[in-house]
């Protein structure tokens, strides 16, 4: 029987406790003193520990922790959840805190277990008849990852098998990365899906917009890293002169509401195109998807429908009055986004893949770079080589 | 009017009755039956359209319904969220069909469930009621059926029985994907019950019977309207019923048919009516025509009738009324030639009684002349013979007086008797007419040859029965005495003459036989004429006054005679006169 159904009140009135704590802790100004930069225990419930963060980067699940009373470990636990970056839910594996009394004050001591070095790592990536907006990748390569040993053991149609060379020297970087890495190709996003949920998979690499808000607001995922992919832009250009300056203002809303916020802002050089577009009396763009486009069509009618076409003002407010309108082309370059020179086009987005994975391998994921699994699945144009 | 005159007449009469009838009433009944015949091959074509009309509207709705299902199916196989609770959440069995029975109801299936790759039935939208408020359209509310187990599991649409229910179901199967490998199927699809085949019925009008592919009755609609049931009972099969079958394409072959029965009772009943309308106009038209025909009828015949009893007239000797037609042009015509024949004939036969008078009294006088001159040749021969004698004072002038005067007085005898004779032919009177017995006749002249009946010269036959007819027995008695006579004369001394007599309803055959010669060739043309003769000393008027006797007994006399067959005389008279 546990507390909460033999002391009902009691219970509820330490869970509003908590939750007030809880508010507290994350509301709080940041500058109230120089104590509050330091972890410390909100509330225990069992084995059960709610810890603030003081460093919202420093905390990942997994990591162990020590709760020191002075130089004595009253108990030990694991990190079982961040939330939002500012509340951590330990589990105690040994040791307990019912007997402490103020909590509050225990030392906190987290250590990141090193990684363990791992047979095999299972990674579900999109087939070649799973396009997506974007592009399609008919041809789809295994990319080995730049800077390892890895070689295509067995490269089928449904899945790839890469080995890393047995007598490569182990580093901290290459403890992440398996000894194989066993990648499943999927024809369905909801396969792939159900496939990381029944732990056929360990981690699950999606196009940009694929991913359901299901999985997106399933606690036990969210919270994903996300890899840039090595070559696609997103652009935007004036046929006939693509160097025409546009508006931007629209890109963050064309991100969310098409593809879920997946892609990635264009960043480099940002502030200097923007500066020099705004210079040259940028153009309010009117969209037309480039037909070559695998969703070109349904892209369109969302941009029809959506505050992207001709009758949309409010993304015009306090730019420049008395701008032109210009037809501009939504299009997709096919080519690594440091080959994309801003001042010629505009870029929009860069390729950002959601790369799903549970808490059990998050670390290691981050461990061997987001980036490195979105580009596990190469895309060659016909006739070139990965 | 004598019945002779009645046969003709009447025919004539029935036959432009029966004609125009003909003529009014055949082209009538004829168009009767040809658009009666005509209209009920209409109702029946309607109702033939009407129900091929209508189960090719069911068809063609069942093939979209089908193709709907396998649609919507095919769609659901592949819901993401389908394939988590079943892939995912494979122990929370219940979840999941919640899930169906949403969904049952969202896309209007009967039943809905998921089988495992080994057939086994993993979630079921009938395990939980369907959720208040939900559903698609026409199925809300309504309850989840169970199909029987697949027989192909491969098949994507097969018509399978139902489990508890009567009727069919349409089950579209559709593998669950996963990675590319059928993890499952997923089965859906609606009940070809009692209450589907109802719905079908109402929008038709139609009553219905779905039978399995194996013709096995699977529901139909009640007979009497009523809605339908499984064990309803189909239409019986009469007239009023058409009744058509159709294979209903749904799942893969042999197709279960669906059976429509358009009913033509109120057609039916509407062509009756018009049958019988038909026919009281039929027997009014007839009744018309026969009245009209009547009429007519009796204008064109009378004149006919007329002019047949003219010539009934004209060929009984009845000259003297003219011959009169008035009516029709042609008859009219025709009557004024017989009028015209009329005057000609009664001419010819005045000139004709006259010329024949004059010939009668020309060979009467040359006759008389004849018969008197006989006798006159030896007076004359006698008288010479005597002047001569008593020129010559002959010594035997006595004998030769004596024998002449004997001679003279011989040949005046023989004079007067045949100047009698000429005198009794030229006042014959008329016969008076009784009763007449032929045992009387018999008897009289059984007397009067009372000689020749001993010696057997004359033979009289015994009749079988007593012969009475109307006769003037003295006249008839003087005619068999003549034909009598005559026998023995032509018979000869040793001759034998036989008479006899038989009777029938009508007549009475009187027959004298002789075994004389008979006659020469030729002879019996001229038998009866006056003054033929084969004696030489008859007077030649015997057989004319028996043939007279005869004729005015409204008789007939014939002769059958050859050489060396004798001669027969047989006198027919009527048993029956008119006054």
């Amino acid at each position: 029987m546990t507390d909460t159904e033999r002391l009902p009140r009691r219970a509820s009135w330490k869970r509003g406790a908590a939750l007030a704590l809880l508010a507290g802790a994350v509301w709080l100004p940041t500058g109230a003193d120089a104590a509050a930069s330091l972890p410390r225990v909100l509330w225990v419930r069992g084995d059960h520990t709610y810890v603030a963060l003081a460093d919202t980067a420093s905390v990942e699940e997994g990591d162990a922790v020590e709760f020191r009373e002075g130089e004595k470990t009253v108990a030990a636990g694991e990190v079982a959840g961040v939330y939002r970056g500012e509340v951590a839910l330990v589990r105690v594996t040994s040791g307990s805190l019912a007997r402490a009394r103020k909590p509050d004050r225990l030392r906190l001591m987290f250590r990141r277990p090193a990684l363990l070095p791992l047979a095999a790592f299972r990674i579900g990536v999109p087939s070649a008849r799973r396009s997506n907006l974007l592009f399609s990748c008919d041809h789809p390569a295994p990319g080995i990852p730049p800077g390892s040993s890895y070689r295509a053991a067995d490269a089928g149609a449904r899945a790839w098998r890469l080995v890393r060379d047995v007598g490569e020297i182990a580093s901290p970087a290459s403890t992440a990365w398996p000894e194989t890495l066993v990648v499943s190709l999927f024809d369905e996003a909801a396969d792939e899906e159900i496939a990381l949920e029944r732990g056929e998979v360990d981690a699950a690499v999606f196009w940009p917009g694929e991913l359901s808000s299901r999985m997106r607001d399933d606690p036990r995922w969210r919270g994903y890293p996300s890899g840039t992919r090595a070559r696609g832009v997103v652009a935007m250009l004036v046929a006939g002169d693509p160097s025409a300056p546009l508006d931007t203002t629209v890109v963050p809303t064309l991100n969310e509401q098409l593809f879920r916020g997946d892609l990635a802002p264009w960043a480099r050089g940002r502030e200097s195109a923007t500066q020099w577009n705004a210079e040259r009396r940028a153009y309010r763009p009117i969209l037309d998807v480039d037909k070559a486009l695998p969703g070109h069509g349904w892209l369109q009618t969302r941009l029809d429908q959506g505050p992207f076409g001709a009758g949309y003002q409010p993304y015009l407010s306090g730019v420049v009055a008395g701008v032109s309108v210009a037809r501009a082309r939504l299009t997709y370059l096919d080519a690594p986004p440091d080959s994309v020179d801003p001042f010629r086009i505009t870029p929009l987005f860069t390729i950002r893949c959601p790369v799903v994975v549970g808490a059990v391998h998050r670390r290691r994921v981050l461990a061997m770079g987001p980036d490195a699994l979105a580009n596990l699945l190469e895309c060659p144009r016909r006739g070139t080589a990965p | 009017m004598p019945p002779a005159r009645d046969g003709p007449v009447n025919s004539l009469r029935t036959r432009l009755v029966l004609g125009i009838s003909l003529i009014a009433v055949v082209p009538l009944a004829v168009a009767i039956v040809l658009l009666t015949d005509r209209i009920e091959g209409l109702v029946r074509a309607q109702a033939a359209e009407r129900l091929a009309s209508a189960l090719g509207s069911i068809q063609s709705q069942l093939a979209q319904d089908q193709r709907s299902a396998v649609e919507k199916l095919r769609i659901l196989a592949r819901d993401p969220e389908l394939k988590r609770l079943y892939l995912v959440r494979a122990g929370e069995g219940r979840e999941l069909s919640g899930y169906l029975a949403e969904r049952r109801l969202l896309l209007d299936y009967d039943f809905l469930r998921i089988t495992d790759p080994r057939g086994a039935v993993v979630a079921d939208a009938a395990e939980l009621p369907p959720p208040a408020g939900g559903g698609g359209e026409g199925r809300e509310g309504r309850r989840a059926l169970r199909p029987a187990a697949a027989r192909d599991p491969s098949r994507g649409v097969e018509i399978r029985a139902l489990q508890g229910d009567s009727g069919l179901a349409l089950v579209v199967s559709q593998p669950i994907p996963y990675r590319n490998e059928e993890v499952g199927r997923l089965e859906g699809g609606f009940a070809l019950d009692a209450e589907f085949i109802d719905r079908l019925r109402e929008q038709s009008g139609l009553s219905l019977a779905l039978r399995d592919a194996e013709g096995r009755l699977a529901v139909a609609t009640d007979p009497a309207g009523r809605g339908a049931g499984g064990s309803a009972t189909l239409p019986r099969h009469d007239s009023s019923v058409s009744r058509m079958t159709v294979p209903l394409g749904l799942g893969n072959p042999p197709y279960p048919s669906l059976a429509g029965f358009a009913s033509t009772e109120q057609a039916d009943r509407a062509v009756a009516a018009l049958q019988a309308a038909s026919a009281v106009l039929g027997l009014a038209a007839l009744a018309i025509a026969i009245a009209l025909g009547l009429l007519w009828s009796s204008q064109v015949s009378k004149p006919v009738e007329h002019l047949a009893a003219a010539s009934v007239r004209l060929a009984r000797g009845e000259w003297d009324e003219p011959v009169a037609l008035r009516g029709v042009r042609e008859l009219e015509t025709l009557g004024a030639a017989l009028d015209r024949m009329r005057l000609d004939l009664r001419s010819y036969r005045d000139r004709l009684v006259t010329s024949e008078r004059q010939a009668a009294w020309s060979q009467m006088a040359r006759k008389v002349a004849h018969e008197v001159k006989n006798p006159l040749t030896p007076i004359a021969i006698s008288i010479a013979d005597l002047k001569r004698s008593y020129d010559q004072s002959r010594p035997d002038f006595p004998e030769i007086l004596d024998q002449a005067v004997r001679t003279i007085g011989d040949e005046v005898e023989s004079l007067k008797r045949l100047l009698q004779e000429f005198a009794d032919f030229a006042r014959f009177p008329s016969p008076r007419i009784v009763p007449c017995r032929w045992s009387g006749l018999k008897a009289d002249l059984e007397t009067l040859y009372g000689r020749e009946t001993a010696d057997g010269r004359l033979v009289v036959s015994p009749e079988g029965r007593d012969l009475v007819f109307p006769a003037d027995a003295g006249q008839l008695r003087q005619a068999l005495v003549n034909l009598v006579q005559n026998g023995f004369d032509a018979a000869g001394a040793g001759g034998r003459v036989t008479l006899s007599s038989a009777g029938n309803a009508s007549e009475v055959l009187i027959t004298v036989h002789d075994s004389g010669p008979g006659l020469a060739p030729g002879e019996e043309k001229t038998l009866f004429d006056p003054g033929f003769t084969t004696k030489a000393h008859g007077s030649g008027l015997g057989l004319t006054i028996v043939q007279r006797i005869v004729i005015e007994h409204a008789g007939s006399i014939d002769v059958d005679s050859g050489p060396g067959r004798g001669t027969t005389f047989r006198i027919h008279l009527p048993l029956t006169r008119e006054s």
